[in-house]
């Protein structure tokens, strides 16, 4: 199971905060998530690190972006629910 | 860099400061993220 | 041939563009009268958008005659264009009013004087009551007397030719408010207060626009209040031996400030202040000589974008 293809199947989504996180319970996409995120946030460090930023900067960053690069289908975390894009 | 003030003389003191602001930070980490989150990275 | 009658040719044709602009055109021999009824401004959007596809206006009202001479393709016209508001690139236009009459012969225009108003433009920071005089000087288009307020305070331009044409005009800036000047920088826990005046130097050439040599002085008393700045008590962390002398600058109160200004074409801006102040918790005289560089076109663009984060400040102290 790759990201791309959790996303089709509607199992995760992308949150404002540069995160990814599972839309169901699903113990292979929640270990997917886990695995990503963990990478995702040892980026945004070094990225905060190299800028002498705050990560929680570099996090909102990469929220905007991350839910604006989602493609059409897949889904995002917008006012406390998820929304398919 | 290591300051060094000059205490002119008794009274009074001088100081001087250089504050350089750059915006250039927002457009770099900008153009990093986009490789984060771009369909090869394995993370998006 | 022979030549036409008395009846001559006369015509009368009322029409609007796909895009809604009213057009009456009555001709009568070699004369032609072409009129624009008083109507929204979105009708010329099309004809604006070739001219520069960056405009974007939202409302609005124009009105337009010309009186055309087929014999000698002399043009004399008027327009009205009226409480506009738009866009053009992210600059935002708020209320520009403009009615100029002018004349085109032998393909040289003539303008005749005409006021230009503007009750705000946003550039990232407001420019308001905007004024000026349009009108032609031997060929050129120029604006007159510009005048406006900016940073609470007011500026004024005596002459700008409207073409990259290589000149040079001294802007003028009074009561400029030192602490809407320092909201720019977003920097929490500074507080400033005082008014500044002074000449700043335009000089306008085909490489862009830049400021040599200009320089801004106090107007009357002023004050600086930091606490709880993160920038600058991040400095105070790295340079503990100078706490007490940083801590001067915490609480100044000045009667003499003398700048040096210069903005190169690229948007660098060179700030150079010396300020005379007291810092009287201390009963100390300070001899505050400050320094800042910065690119005003980036600020400005990160204000337009309304994100400005806390961007990295680099700082030293450097001995005299």
């Amino acid at each position: 199971l790759d990201i791309g293809e959790a996303k089709t199947r509607g199992l995760v989504g992308e949150k404002p905060d540069g995160y990814a996180a599972t839309i169901k319970s699903d113990p292979e996409a929640k270990a997917l998530v886990d695995e990503i995120n963990a990478k995702r946030k040892a980026n945004y460090q070094a990225l905060a690190k190299k800028n002498k930023l705050s990560l929680s900067q570099v996090e909102s960053l990469a929220g905007d972006k991350s839910l604006k690069k989602t493609a059409k289908g897949h889904y995002i975390y917008q006012n406390g629910r998820w929304v398919k894009k | 860099c290591t300051p060094t003030v000059q205490i002119a003389a008794k009274d009074p003191i001088t100081i001087n400061l250089n504050v350089k602001v750059d915006h250039e930070i927002r457009v770099k980490v900008d153009k990093e993220l986009d490789d984060i989150f771009s369909d090869d990275s394995g993370l998006f | 041939a022979g030549s036409w009658s008395d009846n001559q040719l006369a015509s009368n044709h009322q029409f609007t563009t796909p895009a809604g602009l009213e057009l009456t055109l009555q001709q009568h021999e070699q004369k032609l009268l072409i009129q624009l009824p008083r109507q929204g401004i979105l009708g010329i959007e099309p004809f604006l958008s070739q001219i520069d596809s960056q405009f974007d206006l939202s409302s609005g009202w124009m009105a337009a005659k010309a009186n055309v001479d087929l014999a000698s393709m002399q043009i004399d016209s008027s327009l009205k264009l009226v409480n506009i508001n738009g866009h053009y690139q992210d600059y935002e236009i708020e209320n520009f009013n403009f009615r100029p009459k002018f004349q085109l012969k032998n393909n040289k225009l003539d303008v005749s004087p005409s006021p230009l108003s503007l009750t705000r433009l946003s550039v990232g920071v407001d420019i308001t009551q905007l004024h000026t005089i349009i009108g032609s000087r031997d060929g050129n288009i120029e604006a007159r007397n510009i005048i406006g307020q900016v940073f609470d305070g007011h500026f004024q331009v005596p002459l700008l030719t409207i073409d990259s044409h290589p000149q040079q005009a001294i802007i003028e800036a009074y009561q400029i408010d030192a602490s809407k000047l320092i909201s720019l920088e977003q920097q929490s826990g500074i507080t400033v207060s005082g008014r500044l005046r002074g000449q700043l130097p335009l000089h306008i050439s085909p490489a862009g626009v830049e400021i040599k040599d200009g320089y801004l002085v106090n107007q009357g008393q002023g004050s600086l209040r930091i606490e709880n700045n993160a920038a600058f008590d991040g400095v105070k962390a790295q340079q503990q031996e100078l706490g007490h002398i940083l801590s001067l600058l915490e609480h100044l109160d000045f009667t003499a400030i003398d700048s040096q200004v210069n903005l190169s074409t690229e948007g660098w801006l060179s700030l150079k202040m010396q300020i005379q102040g007291y810092n009287a918790p201390q009963a100390q005289q300070v001899n505050f000589n400050y320094h800042h560089e910065e690119n005003i076109f980036t600020l400005m663009k990160a204000m337009r974008m309304g994100d400005i984060i806390e961007d990295q400040v680099i700082q030293g102290f450097e001995d005299k």
